[in-house]
């Protein structure tokens, strides 16, 4: 057993199970396709008290996957996260990064994982550059490594020209792509955000985006994403999982949750059409519903919105006619559904 | 100079890759603060200026009285109040300060263990005591020509000094570490400065009792020799409470077995595929890890 605590690689135990004959296994052309899964919660359990923070939760993400975590205000987000970033031990159930588990091994957990928290303390009378070099040697990097790391993350980040400045200095933004950095020091494959865009102006939101987006993409970096700015989630995230009084509601690719999303709202449409018009909205709302393949027919002072599940060409014909009848139509365009519809038509508000 | 400078910056960057990265911290961090800067200064001119007053007044009887003692009494003072004041309530912000925004968190998930953050704490504020100490190094030893106090007393008094700031710094780092909200800051600050007191207090008078009215360096010995019992016991209490309290997450070994255990329950295989989540654990396999 001493043996296996000193190899990372080593299987996690003595008497696990192979792979294929285990229940749990994971489907092979799954397997092929992603590769393993560099994050893995199963069945996990926080409970305080009688409070059921998260409840049998289970999710797997993979290396390059940018997974967005997402659920109103006491939902078990940031416990879950707590959880997998070993701050936290879980009531039951277990959960893993890189296929080490974050209850036994915590130690190994810690060198493959990078976790910013919501808030994180700055100390004072201390530079950027300290600050980042502090932390390379709290995970163990000497002399020319350290350097090397510190300089990587200052150039990843852009914070070169801002090495020298007193961190206690630095604006929302720049404290943000510090805490990123300090996240990345050690090189974790799996980045665990929780709220990194709080607080942050539009320009700094959109650049800590591109870095995300970087982290993914070139360095195949699994990064699992919390967010109240769910618009943007969805620009930055290929998948989500939503959770809701501790329990997942859904999970999946942006699309299967915009497809689930209309399931539950019972619609077979696929799109959803606004018509903007100068006037005659009345008349345009009473000619819409009695046309084929449209439902849900909602109107605004100077707008038609409604649910189509007809194919484009009927789209097509559908417009044709609308000009044909005389309407004053100033627009005609499909409105794109965003992960916020589906966390609105999924979730119930429930909170505990 | 430019390549001195350099090269001596590049061997103590070197040198420093031994130590515990708090240390390092703690000590970048102290040197740039006001507090140490004002502390030092006001310590190299009181004793400087002390020193000058005393030495003119105390010229005329200088071949006559042995004025070591004297002397060494208001080095003394000053020594308490940098090794038992300003040294461990330099400890106890550092270490409370790790508490506001998450600080800890952070640092907690990092490769250090508790029991290197409080040896980087304590090493890190230790390093200041001897900052301390250096400046008051030539006074010492004005003290010793001035006669009347022997090097083995002197350095008896040094030893029980450095024991008591030690102590007392990692006193401060357990308060410092149970101090997790603000209005506990504030009273485990008092308690601190109370402690502080007491120390000083006591080390003065026993201090003073034996070396300087007459106590022999036998004497001398063995109140350090009881004194130091005593500094280890609250020492380990100090030690363990801030461990403890540093630790995230604290898991026996029996709970350990029993994930293994747990480990071949079926899972849902959601991850990428949209579906709600899995079949609630049974009630009997979902025993507490804790």
């Amino acid at each position: 057993m001493s043996d296996t605590l000193n190899d990372p690689q080593a299987p996690i135990f003595e008497d696990e199970p192979s792979a294929e004959g285990s229940p749990e296994a994971v489907p092979r052309i799954e397997r092929e396709l992603l590769g393993e899964p560099t994050l893995e919660v199963r069945n996990l359990h926080r409970f305080f008290g009688k409070l059921k923070a998260v409840n049998n939760v289970s999710f797997k993400a993979y290396a390059g996957q940018v997974m967005g975590f997402i659920g109103p205000n006491g939902a078990g987000k940031t416990t879950t996260m707590r959880i997998l970033s070993t701050l936290e031990t879980p009531t039951a159930g277990d959960a893993f990064i890189c296929g080490q588990s974050v209850i036994d091994y915590p130690d190994r957990v810690r060198h493959r994982l990078g976790f910013m928290p919501d808030a994180f303390g700055k100390y004072p009378n201390m530079n950027v550059v300290e600050y980042l070099d502090f932390f390379a040697r709290a995970y163990g990097f000497k002399g020319d490594k350290r350097r090397d790391a510190v300089e990587h993350v200052l150039v990843f980040t852009e914070l070169r020209k801002l090495a020298d400045k007193p961190i206690d200095t630095l604006s929302k933004g720049m404290s943000q792509r510090l805490g990123l950095g300090r996240t990345l020091i050690h090189d974790p494959q799996v980045l665990i955000l929780d709220e990194p865009a709080a607080g942050l102006d539009p320009r700094a939101r959109v650049e800590l985006r591109e870095l995300i987006h970087l982290l993914a993409t070139e360095l195949q970096k699994t990064v699992l994403i919390s967010s109240h700015i769910l618009t943007e989630l969805g620009e930055i995230c290929d998948s989500a999982v939503i959770i809701e009084a501790g329990q997942i509601v859904a999970s999946g690719t942006i699309k299967e949750l915009l497809s689930l999303r209309r399931q539950v709202a019972g619609r077979q449409s696929h799109a959803t059409i606004e018509v903007s018009l100068i006037d005659r909205v009345v008349d345009v709302e009473r000619w819409l519903v009695q046309q084929a393949f449209v439902s849900d027919v909602a109107t605004s002072p100077h707008a038609v919105t409604f649910e189509f599940s007809g194919d484009q060409q009927a789209q097509h014909q559908l417009l044709k006619s609308m000009i044909a009848e005389g309407f004053p139509i100033l627009e005609f365009r499909g409105k794109v559904e965003s992960l916020e519809d589906a966390f609105m038509e999924l979730t119930k508000g429930i909170t505990q | 100079m430019n390549d001195l400078t350099a090269r001596w910056n590049e061997r103590l960057e070197r040198w420093s890759d031994r130590l515990n990265p708090l240390v390092v911290r703690e000590v970048r961090q102290a040197l740039k603060t006001r507090t140490f800067l004002l502390v030092f200064l006001l310590l190299l001119l009181l004793t400087w200026v002390g020193s000058s007053i005393g030495v003119i007044a105390t010229s005329q009887q200088a071949h006559a009285v042995e004025l070591g003692p004297q002397f060494f009494a208001w080095y003394l003072i000053a020594l308490l109040i940098c090794l038992l004041f300003a040294t461990p309530a330099g400890a106890f912000f550092s270490m409370s300060h790790e508490f506001r925004d998450r600080a800890f968190e952070v640092l907690a998930i990092s490769t250090l263990s508790p029991r290197k953050i409080i040896n980087g704490k304590l090493n890190g504020a230790f390093v200041m005591t001897l900052v301390y100490a250096s400046v008051l190094s030539p006074y010492l030893c004005l003290s010793y020509l001035l006669g009347g106090i022997s090097l083995a007393m002197l350095a008896l008094t040094m030893a029980w000094l450095l024991l008591a700031s030690y102590t007392m710094t990692l006193f401060a780092i357990m308060l410092g570490s149970l101090a997790t909200k603000p209005w506990i800051e504030v009273v485990n600050l008092v308690i601190l400065l109370a402690a502080s007191t007491i120390t000083s207090a006591i080390s003065y008078g026993v201090l003073g009792e034996l070396g300087f009215r007459g106590g022999g360096v036998v004497e001398m010995a063995f109140a350090l020799g009881c004194f130091l019992v005593f500094i280890l016991f609250a020492a380990l209490i100090s030690y363990g409470v801030a461990q403890s309290q540093l630790t995230p997450t604290f898991i026996p070994l029996t709970y350990r077995r029993q994930v293994v255990a747990r480990k071949v329950e079926p899972s849902p295989s959601n991850g990428a595929a949209a579906l709600p989540a899995g079949p609630e654990v049974p009630a009997e396999s979902r025993g507490p890890h804790e």
